[in-house]
């Protein structure tokens, strides 16, 4: 009897308790039905302000920038920046000074109207803090006030990408006076004296779309729509981004509908969403792209060095077994261009590529010509969700097919492996790359002299007339002579470089079918003012 | 007296255990191979010298190692635990978003693993050899030997996702708004401030995670217990009990318990301890907005001052724990209490 007064506790303790799960869900679900539903995103998050002038996580962009406007944007499928504050602009001929007309419309969701006092404090601002956002206004010598609409920016040398950068987030327009009131300082003391970031991390000010509620590190962030937009409304009036680090608990809750977009999902794990109703999956290529580098001194890339041995690799690789590793959707370009940039190639044929005879030959004319030992550091990165230590251990095995051995050492990005990276001391590794801004002026940073390609021991005097063009592209304000310029370095690059890049990474957003709009953006990640039901 | 003495002793060690973690854990900090410069700087701002030097004269990092220290346990003496580098924002004020996540979870984590241990401890231990002592010793060893990575993924695939009887990730229902702010501790606000409907879905939030993170003491409670409950019920006094024609529950209550907790109350304890410490993994599935989320992204960004801060918190942790515990032997045994 009391055995079983025992078990009859213990019944109505769980019992309690799934009435108390029950009923949670069951009550608020009516209160639901007369709100206007937001959408619900889930990212495994990389970002932690929101003050443009300090952002430079990958998705920071979703939200800066449709809570902020920049004078340009890149809008959905656009290939070239198109004009949002910026009404009309005209260039000096030497292609130093950029004269913009603002549009008069514009007001921030405090009611000041958007002006050119407000444009030259957001960048004098983003300049003098001297941070990750400062180093994409490198080349903006003075911003000068002509007239409340009118605003002209001076750089120190011409640069065809100009335009492109100042759609991005560290060039987004803050409202002045509310910065200002809230700490904000643009002046040279601005490293020191700034105290608006607590603010812009957890309110707005600037005259997009959306405004930023509230944000919460490591749980969610709210944004509700801007009623007062100069612009077209989007279409939800509040935006939720929920953080979900897990990619496994994303794909249950896409599946249970909690919420409208996953946006870390795997290749595997979109296969399971085949067969689910009122869930769509959009694939698309991405401007990441993962690449084997060979330290040119052979100091430190020792074999490597070796330019034979490079074309070796080159040919050994299987690109093509690598597109399967990686997932549906993973192109293999030409060279450090992207696909998609102007003067950029289409993708090239995976299994063409991989040539063994060929990898063999070149063996043979280098100074190893029996093959070798070396060893391959591989940190802990995982590019769109995809390990660099398996892409390391695919390498391992191409390679063996030409009696190149390579021993993996692991180490963590944090613990050491950035640092020797970015001090030019790793000799053979895969590692990938993201764009700065949208424009392939940016990739030229795998020149020979270039920051990139000086990781690699790429000097400019190895190849002078290659690493000149650097100067050439970006001086070059005609985008057809500027696209022939590229065309060049993809052609000379392709094939001769202490870089192979093996993908072009694919990103996999499993959503709503009810969501239209949704599409993949290079620079903003989700153009969230684009989605719609 | 003697316990308030004792109190007191154990006060002043916390505040030596302090100065010790803090030293220990900043020259840890600085002995390793990463740099926070090359952590939060982009390559395009290392290759800026201007910015580079802008950032360590932000974050102090142009003093010498002596003066860093000598900074940061001045602040320390004055409860400042420094800015976080990857949020900007106090770190005292970090510790106090999160924390109060990670204590309520734990505590409704220790609160499932107890119940459930000592009730399973107490069956398993009376009925030993039985069918029913096997079956609770496997799902004990269950408990301790499951990984909780798998087991928080599989509990969320039954019980969200096929079953839909528990809700999924996070602490509440993204339409249910958070109690007043009081403690942080949504169950407790919304008792507090009477806002029942948030308190029903922070209890059906906790409950996966709960069940997942108490798994593991469960296991060790209902072990110690069955064993330390084996070894009074085989004492002398008991047998003089029965004797006497005392009734099993009797005995068992008012006898044997109490002698047996014990080892029960500092598995307890210890376990309660390494719940607060060690959630990151069942934080991270879940979504939980707690000290081991806010410890992992700290730890992947180098993110030093957040790193000694969550170390420090943990430290106190454990020492306020086994302080409680030592406390409680006394109320429990009053032979302790005179040993003191």
């Amino acid at each position: 009897m009391k055995k079983k007064g025992l078990l009859l506790t213990c019944v109505l303790l769980v019992l309690s308790i799934a009435s108390i799960s029950a009923k949670g869900d069951a009550e608020p679900a009516s209160e639901q039905a007369a709100m206007n539903a937001p959408l619900v995103i889930a990212i495994e998050p990389d970002y932690f302000t929101f003050d443009p002038g300090y952002a430079y996580e990958l998705y920071a962009p979703m939200v800066i920038g449709v809570v902020y406007d920049n004078l340009f944007e890149f809008t959905s499928g656009a290939a070239a920046p198109m004009p949002q504050l910026a009404e009309s602009y005209t260039v000096s001929d030497d292609g130093l000074v950029y004269t913009f007309k603002l549009r008069k419309d514009a007001a921030f969701v405090s009611g000041n109207s958007v002006t050119a006092t407000d444009v030259k404090f957001s960048f004098d601002r983003a300049i003098n803090l001297k941070s990750n956002a400062s180093a994409l206004l490198d080349g903006v010598v003075s911003i000068d006030v002509i007239d409340d609409n009118t605003v002209s920016i001076t750089l120190g040398k011409a640069d065809s990408a100009f335009i492109s950068k100042t759609t991005s987030t560290a060039y987004a327009v803050l409202d002045s006076a509310v910065v200002i009131e809230h700490g904000g300082v643009s002046d040279a003391s601005a490293a020191q004296t700034d105290s608006a970031q607590n603010y812009l991390d957890h309110q707005s000010a600037g005259s997009g779309p959306y405004t930023l509620k509230s944000f919460t590190a490591d749980d969610k962030l709210v944004m509700v729509r801007n009623e007062n937009y100069w612009g077209d409304l989007p279409a939800f009036e509040t935006i939720i981004i929920q953080d979900m680090p897990d990619e496994n608990a994303q794909l249950l809750a896409v599946k249970a509908g909690d919420i409208d977009i996953a946006f870390n999902l795997s290749s595997d794990q979109l296969s399971q969403l085949d067969s689910i109703e009122g869930v769509q999956i959009i694939s698309s290529t991405t401007m990441t792209m993962g690449f084997i580098m060979m330290h040119s001194d052979p100091e430190i890339g020792m074999q490597v060095s070796d330019p034979y041995v490079q074309k070796a690799i080159r040919y050994a690789v299987n690109y093509k077994e690598l597109q399967t590793l990686i997932g549906a959707g993973t192109i293999t370009p030409e060279s450090f261009i992207q696909v998609g940039f102007i003067g950029s190639k289409d993708p090239i044929d995976p299994a063409s590529q991989t040539d063994l005879t060929k990898a063999k030959d070149m063996l043979s004319k280098s100074a190893y010509p029996d093959g070798f030992s070396i060893d391959f550091r591989v940190c802990d990165l995982a590019p769109e969700g995809i390990p660099l230590t398996l892409i390391a251990e695919k390498i391992k095995s191409d390679l063996e097919k030409i009696d190149i051995s390579i021993n993996i050492v692991q180490e963590t990005w944090g613990g050491g492996f950035g640092d020797a990276y970015r001090n030019r001391t790793v000799g053979f590794t895969a590692m990938y790359w993201g764009p700065d801004y949208n424009d392939p002026n940016t990739q030229l940073a795998f020149l020979p002299g270039q920051y990139v390609g000086l990781r690699a021991g790429w000097t400019a005097d190895m190849n002078p007339a290659l690493a000149a063009m650097y100067d050439t592209i970006v001086a070059e304000t005609d985008n057809n002579v500027r696209t022939g310029f590229i065309e060049d370095v993809v052609t000379e690059t392709g094939e001769d470089s202490p870089f192979i890049v093996y993908a072009q990474y694919p990103k996999y957003i499993a959503a709503s079918s009810m969501l239209k709009g949704v599409e993949y953006s290079n620079l903003y990640r989700l153009d969230l003012a684009e989605i719609s039901k | 007296m003697g316990t308030l003495i004792f109190t007191i002793k154990r006060l002043a060690y916390l505040i030596l255990l302090l100065f010790g973690v803090a030293t220990c854990v900043f020259f840890i900090s600085k002995m390793v191979p990463g740099d926070a410069v090359s952590a939060y700087l982009s390559p395009r701002s290392l290759a800026n010298p201007d910015i580079v030097a802008a950032f360590k004269e932000k974050w102090g990092l142009n003093d010498s190692l002596w003066v860093q220290y000598l900074n940061y346990m001045t602040n320390l003496v004055k409860l400042d635990l420094g800015v976080s580098i990857r949020t900007g924002n106090p770190v005292v004020e970090e510790l106090g978003r999160s924390y109060p996540a990670t204590m309520e979870l734990a505590f409704f984590s220790i609160l499932f693993a107890s119940i459930m241990g000592i009730l399973f401890g107490i069956v398993s231990a009376t009925k030993r050899n039985s069918f029913i002592d096997q079956w609770l010793r496997a799902i004990s060893v269950t408990g301790v030997s499951i990984p909780s990575f798998w087991f928080a993924i599989i509990v969320l695939f039954i019980f969200y996702s096929k079953l839909g009887w528990a809700p999924g990730i996070g602490r509440l229902s993204l339409r249910v708004s958070p109690p007043e702010h009081i403690s942080g501790m949504y169950v407790l606000d919304g008792l507090l401030t009477g806002n029942i409907i948030a308190v029903k879905d922070a209890l059906a939030h906790l409950i996966l995670p709960a069940i997942v993170l108490g798994s593991f003491t469960m296991g060790l409670i209902t072990r110690t217990t069955r064993s330390s409950l084996l070894e009074t019920l085989s004492s002398d006094y008991i047998r003089t009990a029965r004797a006497k024609g005392l009734t099993d529950r009797g005995i068992m209550v008012v006898h044997a318990f109490g002698n047996a907790a014990i080892p029960v109350l500092t598995v307890i304890g210890v376990g309660f301890g390494n719940l607060l410490g060690g959630m990151v993994v069942v934080e991270k599935i879940f979504a939980w907005p707690g000290v081991g989320q806010f410890a992992y992204q700290s730890v992947l960004g180098l993110d030093f001052p957040a790193i000694i801060g969550v170390s420090l918190l943990i430290a106190v942790n454990y020492a306020v724990i086994n302080l409680i515990i030592d406390l409680l032997y006394g109320v429990i045994d009053p032979r302790v209490r005179v040993s003191r």
